[in-house]
């Protein structure tokens, strides 16, 4: 008769349900499923403290049930609490699975419930079980709205026609089902079979280190399960650990609560404040825990101070709730709920801790004076001091005593004070471990991103080829130049751009001289060129291969002279050569060759098999310069190669240059020095800030009687007294193509420099010089250059009179 | 007048150079410091007086005079010889010298600004040690003293440094010379090195020997206690000048023990002067660090290789051409031999159960470990070591990071040599069986590798590149501290993973230290081939 009633309740209230779900909105509907869920709760809650009859049963004296029974009944009550878990978080958050288990397998459950409601009630109270008891009545009410919830999110599915994928959802279900259900093991089920056996888990025994293990390996599966699923399903899996954390801990508690038996030790708070946390999305009380719950229970776990059998509810209900004080916290950064911590929450901890410990300080004194026996976080007793014997004579010659009652209250504060110090720099000791951790778990996140940009970039020089074998040239048009495509750089984190949409083209058989200031872009520029540095945006190509897409072609056709000098001391000058030789992979015919021309042409004969410790400046260059010309390149680029040396060492490599171009190479070298680029070059570029100003044949300038220095100045802004009166003509070949629409943003950039005044700051020798001249009041005459400069570029190919003053 | 205040300008300078004595923004941060600093000595005096009372109250070596005036002369002696090695760079070769001879004073005004430089930095030193050793020996030392001895430690503050820094300017002196003429001739900087090495292995070797069999330590401490009690008497009889010195602190103190230990003071300040300083400005002018050249005529062959061969070629001429380096790798042969005999002599001295068999092989592998991690520091900066070189590197087509393998390749055979070396003596030395010697040489050639690899691997994150092309030296390289402390921690973590294993089930113990042993390895291998193929490329400078 009961079991009807229920199931006539249940249908009426679902009916009424259906009904308001079909006339109202899905908030109102949630907000009703949250507050039957908040009730249902208080009816968990209730039930874990009422204390079932079936902890206390054992097979052997078990008069009640037969084994299969036995068996039955507990499996039953346990998928029934986590049916009612299930329902309980059901409403708060949106996960599909949540919802498939309240539909597919609550049902079930409600029913089974009803069938064997009796047998319920018989493992609850006991063989003397009575309907009008509240339990009974109660429990009712729990099976009753578990129906309700269970026939609701069914009728749901049918109405949302949520079928599509159904079996990839009962797959995800049926592995999601037992691990919730592992996380509310029932901690009477061994007890209940097997009774106490087993030795006590401790002193690193084999159980003991598989519960360990288990300690370490449930947050990092946890962690590698759910760290990509959406935020409502990590949050969810975090509300319902907290809740197992709740069920367990509390499962041997009774309402009989005295003052000894209150959840004040530190891994009982942690269950307690750890759901504060995870429902009430807390931070102080989530950091408190993270920092000083976690290292207590890891304590708990590695010194287990629990010796009852393996299979005693006591032993279980230790491990389960260590585990969870351990771990639960943890999976709050893990998986990405709260952010990592900072200064500031630690300190938020410490504070937190610190009441806490004063806390549990006066309390253990306060109770114990007055005839209770506490010892909450291990402060009265002599439990630490057993295993740290030389803090005895601390905490009994340090006592703080006052009558309580009619006894003493007392508070041993130097060994509190010891206490205190110890664990906050166990705190200290446990952050930096958590921030090594991020740093692995960060670096790893990043080597997994590197690792597929490089596979995806395969894949897209690959579909970029339509076929052709990747060793070919991405760009056919371009296989005798160097072309930079829109080329910009930046460093790091930095604001601005080193060099920024450069646009070049140098074609065979030329000397290409390239100019600026110090620190205006040009060793960055030949830096991306030879692979040494990336490029931020746009690209660069060699002879047809892309430097970044083709590094190895591409570099295989270039040669580089860096202007640093720099190689191995401890070599001789032949042995680094041919270790830059091996690395081009040249023949032992071809380098003996080329190295022979080149030793005798650069007068090395003598100090070729020396080591290049012993070299001068200029004979280091030339070991440089030969072995950059060791594989015969297409490509050549020197950057400052005439930097510092003797008049004849750099005729030699001058020479060099323009015998390399001559047989239809390329040669690309920057320079300060005018009157080399001058004597040198093909075409020449000029640099200033980043950007490029412009490009010029030095045919051109020649035939118009144009100097390459005062040219040059102009773009710099700085006024000379010869660039009076003389007239500029330059026509559309003077130029590169690129350079006209480049010219057209010049304005705009110069515009933009104004606002980037940090910009500014990186420069050199050529800002000081501007800073001199706007002191001497030559600012307006700079900016009337600039303006020169920009009409020279913007009406190429007109006359143009450059007159003083203007 | 002019010349105290070029002198000042000139300290002034210097002083505000280093960072210890940057000036203070504020009158707060003054404050502040001297706040800390006084903290500091107080701190330093509570643990001198710690160690003091254990002394007297535990270990039965009692603080007396006698001891003082031992401990005073040896840290004084470490100190000459510190300033005599250190005064070569910081006074003659010094790189601020060029900077400093521009300015309009005199030689010898610029020699005694730096020599008051150092006798700042050397007091400041003093302060936060001798000094507090001398409050702790005032309050726990054994010898009565009186209020004298208050008074007389500003004095010896003010004395002390002047002994290390002048005595160490006059030494700097011969010892320059000695160092430039072994650096001239490589090779004979090696030998040198290692018949250095090889005396002190040898008188290691006969102390150790000395241990008596079987080892008995509690009836061998009190006769160690009276020999090292005779010890100091014997050879505070030869401290002259140092005794006086002490003498001053004490109730037996005369006028003379004052006389000479002002005069002492006041003596190797003139000696410093007249020896060290005439010469200050003729080695700076004269010495420049053009190193010889040197011709090597057998390689004139133009030989191809394989791009790891080649690196491989490189590397290892240069580490042959290195004496620094071929004496860390040769040293490394020679000390991990003898670390292992010594501990193992102690260990086989002393009669060991089945646990105590279990602890030994656990301490072994820790000391062991310890000592050829560290050697693998030198490996984490094997990237940044290229410094500017690297953009042969970088430019080259060829799969350039084969020369890290290349370096840790040619590491690897050093490293190999010396643990060989060591498990060859282990064997001899031991009562282990051979099996287990066996199983531990793996144990420690997986467990070094895979270390080795760690090493590398920070490198590789974190190359100092510009450092070595700026400095010329991966100096302060964050990479070799890191590189030790996880040696360390492997150190410590297979030492207590040997004894939990061991004790657990000796022969099971052994499969599950291989098995540890084996997966860090293949762990460490694994990790750093990835970040190699991620991140060799991406190095940038």
């Amino acid at each position: 008769m009961t079991e009807l009633f229920i199931s006539l309740g249940v249908l009426l209230v679902l009916a009424g349900l259906i009904l308001i779900s079909f006339k109202t909105n899905s908030k109102v509907m949630t907000i009703i499923l949250r507050v039957l869920s908040i009730i249902l709760f208080a009816f968990y809650v209730y039930f874990v403290f009422a204390g079932d009859f079936i902890k206390s049963i054992t097979i052997g004296v078990n008069e009640i049930f037969t084994n299969a029974e036995l068996a039955w009944i507990n499996i039953l009550r346990w998928l029934n609490n986590v049916c009612v878990l299930v329902a309980v978080l059901a409403p708060w958050f949106k996960v599909r699975t949540l919802n498939n288990i309240l539909a597919f397998v609550a049902p079930v459950i409600f029913i089974l419930n009803v069938v064997f409601f009796r047998m319920h009630l018989e493992a609850i109270l006991g063989p003397n079980y009575s309907l009008t008891d509240a339990k009974s009545i109660l429990f009712a009410f729990e099976i009753a709205l578990l129906g309700i919830f269970a026939g609701y999110y069914l009728f749901k599915k049918i109405k949302e026609r949520d079928f599509s994928d159904i079996g990839k959802q009962l797959g995800i279900m049926a592995g999601i089902l037992p691990l919730l259900m592992i996380s509310v093991f029932p901690q009477n089920f061994l007890f209940n079979f097997l009774g106490e056996v087993g030795e006590g888990v401790e002193d690193f025994t084999m159980i003991h280190r598989i519960y360990i293990y288990i300690a370490v390996l449930a947050p990092i599966l946890i962690t590698f399960g759910f760290r990509k699923a959406s935020e409502s399903v990590r949050r969810s899996v975090l509300v319902w650990i907290a809740m197992a954390g709740f069920n367990q801990y509390f499962f041997t508690f009774t309402f009989d609560f005295s003052p000894s038996n209150l959840p004040f030790h530190l891994c009982n708070t942690a269950i307690l404040l750890i759901m504060i946390a995870y429902i009430f999305k807390c931070k102080p009380v989530f950091y408190f825990t993270y920092f000083v719950n976690v290292i207590g229970a890891m304590f708990a776990i590695l010194l287990p101070n629990t010796a009852t059998p393996m299979t005693s509810i006591s032993s279980l209900h230790f491990w389960f709730n260590h585990w969870y004080a351990f771990f639960a916290p943890i999976l709050g950064i893990t998986l990405k709920i709260f952010p990592r911590p900072n200064f500031k929450m630690m300190r938020g901890a410490i504070y937190i801790f610190s009441i806490y410990l004063v806390a549990m300080a006066v309390l253990n004194g306060v109770l114990n004076g007055l005839g209770y026996s506490t010892d909450y976080f291990f402060l009265y007793e002599n439990f630490i001091v057993g295993k740290f014997e030389f803090l005895r004579p601390i905490k009994d010659n340090f006592v703080l005593e006052f009558a309580v009652g009619d006894g003493t209250a007392r508070i041993f504060w130097l060994y509190d004070l010891i206490v205190w110090v110890a664990y906050v720099f166990m705190m200290f000791i446990t952050w930096l471990v958590y921030s090594y951790c991020y740093k692995i778990s960060d670096h790893y996140a990043e080597l997994r991103a590197l690792y597929k940009i490089d596979i995806l970039g395969i894949r897209q020089l690959k579909k970029q080829m339509a076929g052709r074998p990747i060793t070919e040239p991405i760009y056919m048009e371009g296989v005798n130049m160097i072309k930079f495509e829109h080329f910009s750089k930046r460093y790091g984190n930095a604001k601005n751009y080193s060099v920024r949409d450069f646009n070049l083209e140098v074609n065979d058989g030329e000397v290409f001289g390239f100019l600026g200031h110090n620190g205006s872009g040009k060793s960055t520029t030949i830096k991306s060129l030879v692979g040494i540095q990336s490029i931020t945006e746009g690209r660069i190509l060699v002879c047809g291969y892309d430097i970044e897409k083709q590094p190895l072609q591409a570099k295989r056709l270039m040669g580089y002279v860096s202007d640093n000098h720099a190689v191995y001391e401890h070599l001789t000058g032949r042995e680094y050569i041919n270790y830059v030789a091996d690395l081009y992979e040249v023949s032992e015919t071809d380098r003996t060759a080329r190295l022979d021309k080149y030793v005798k042409m650069f007068n090395l004969q003598d100090a070729i098999d020396r080591e290049i410790k012993g070299y001068s400046h200029g004979m280091k260059q030339k070991v440089m310069v030969i072995s950059s010309l060791i594989h015969d390149p297409k490509v050549w680029v020197l950057d400052e190669p005439l930097t510092g040396l003797d008049p004849t060492s750099a005729y030699q490599i001058k020479q060099c240059m323009v015998e390399h171009a001559s047989r239809g190479n390329i040669v690309f070298f920057s320079s300060h020095v005018i009157e080399v680029v001058e004597k040198v070059c093909d075409r020449i570029a000029i640099i200033k800030k980043g950007e490029l100003q412009g490009v010029y044949s030095l045919k051109d300038l020649h035939e118009k009687n144009i100097s390459l220095e005062e040219l040059y100045l102009g773009n710099m802004g700085v006024e000379t007294s010869n660039s009076t009166n003389k007239e500029i003509d330059l026509d559309e070949k003077s130029t590169n193509e690129q350079d006209q629409s480049k010219d057209e943003n010049l304005e705009q950039n110069k515009e933009d420099k104004k606002a980037e005044k940090p910009a500014e700051e990186n420069e050199t020798g050529a800002n000081e010089t501007q800073k001199e001249q706007a002191k001497t009041g030559k600012k307006v005459k700079e900016t009337k250059t600039k303006n020169l400069i920009k009409s020279v570029n913007k009406k190429s190919g007109k006359k143009i009179k450059i007159t003083k003053g203007e | 007048m002019a010349t105290y205040a070029r002198m000042r300008a000139l300290v002034g300078m210097q002083l505000t150079n280093r960072k210890k004595f940057k000036k203070m923004k504020s009158k707060l941060h003054v404050l502040l410091y001297f706040l800390l600093r006084i903290l500091l000595i107080a701190v330093i005096t509570l643990v001198a007086g710690a160690v003091m009372w254990l002394c007297n109250s535990v270990f039965s070596i009692y603080i007396t005079q006698d001891l003082l005036l031992f401990f005073i002369a040896f840290t004084q002696i470490i100190s000459i010889l510190g300033y005599t090695h250190s005064l070569v760079d910081n006074l003659y070769l010094s790189k601020d010298n060029a900077i400093l001879l521009q300015f309009p004073a005199r030689h010898s005004e610029i020699f005694m600004s730096k020599m008051i430089v150092n006798y700042i930095v050397e007091f400041s030193r003093n302060l936060s040690f001798i000094l507090p050793v001398l409050i702790a020996f005032g309050i726990m030392g054994v010898t009565p003293i009186d209020i004298g001895y208050w008074f007389t430690i500003p004095l010896l503050l003010v004395i002390l440094p002047l002994i290390p820094l002048f005595l160490g300017a006059i030494l700097s002196i011969p010892y320059m010379y000695i160092r430039r003429l072994l650096k001239s001739v490589p090779l004979l900087q090696t030998f040198v090195g290692l018949g250095l090495l090889g005396i002190l292995v040898y008188i290691g070797v006969k102390i150790i020997q000395l241990i008596p069999v079987p080892l008995r330590l509690l009836a061998l401490y009190t006769s160690f206690i009276e020999w090292l009690t005779g010890f100091i008497s014997s050879v505070d009889s030869y401290l002259y000048g140092f005794q006086n010195i002490v003498n001053c602190l004490f109730p037996n103190r005369t006028a003379l023990d004052f006389v000479i230990t002002i005069g002492i003071g006041v003596v190797i300040v003139i000696l410093a002067y007249v020896l060290a300083m005439p010469l200050f400005f003729r080695i700076i002018s004269h010495f420049s660090e053009r190193s010889v050249e040197k011709k090597h005529d057998k390689v004139k062959i133009n030989k191809q290789r394989t791009v790891f061969g080649s690196y491989f070629y490189k590397e290892l001429i240069t580490i042959v051409r290195t004496p620094g380096k071929l004496f860390g790798y040769l040293s490394g042969i020679i000390s991990f031999p003898f670390l292992l005999f010594a501990i193992n002599y102690i260990f086989t001295a002393i009669n060991t159960s089945s646990i105590g068999q279990s602890l030994v092989i656990g301490f072994n592998i820790m000391i062991g470990l310890v000592l050829a991690t560290a050697n693998n520091s030198s490996i984490a900066t094997t990237i940044s070591n290229e410094g500017a070189e690297f953009a042969v590197l970088k430019t080259a087509p060829s799969q350039t990071y084969k020369i890290v393998w290349s370096k840790i390749c040619v590491h690897l055979i050093f490293s190999m040599l010396s643990i060989i070396a060591g498990f060859i003596c282990l064997g001899v030395i031991t009562d282990l069986p051979v099996t287990e010697v066996f199983f531990l040489l793996i144990v420690f050639v997986l467990i070094n590798t895979g270390h080795l690899l760690w090493s590398a691997q920070f490198d590789l994150l974190n190359p100092r590149l510009n450092d070595v092309a700026l400095k010329g030296s991966a100096y302060n390289n964050p990479n070799v501290g890191k590189s030790i402390l996880a040696g360390l921690l492997t150190a410590v973590g297979f030492c207590a993973f040997a004894i939990f294993f061991l004790l657990d089930n000796y022969l099971g113990g052994w499969i599950k230290l291989l098995i540890a042993a084996a997966v860090f390895f293949v762990l460490r291998l694994l990790l750093f081939m990835a970040n190699l193929k991620v991140y060799f490329k991406r190095i940038e400078f």
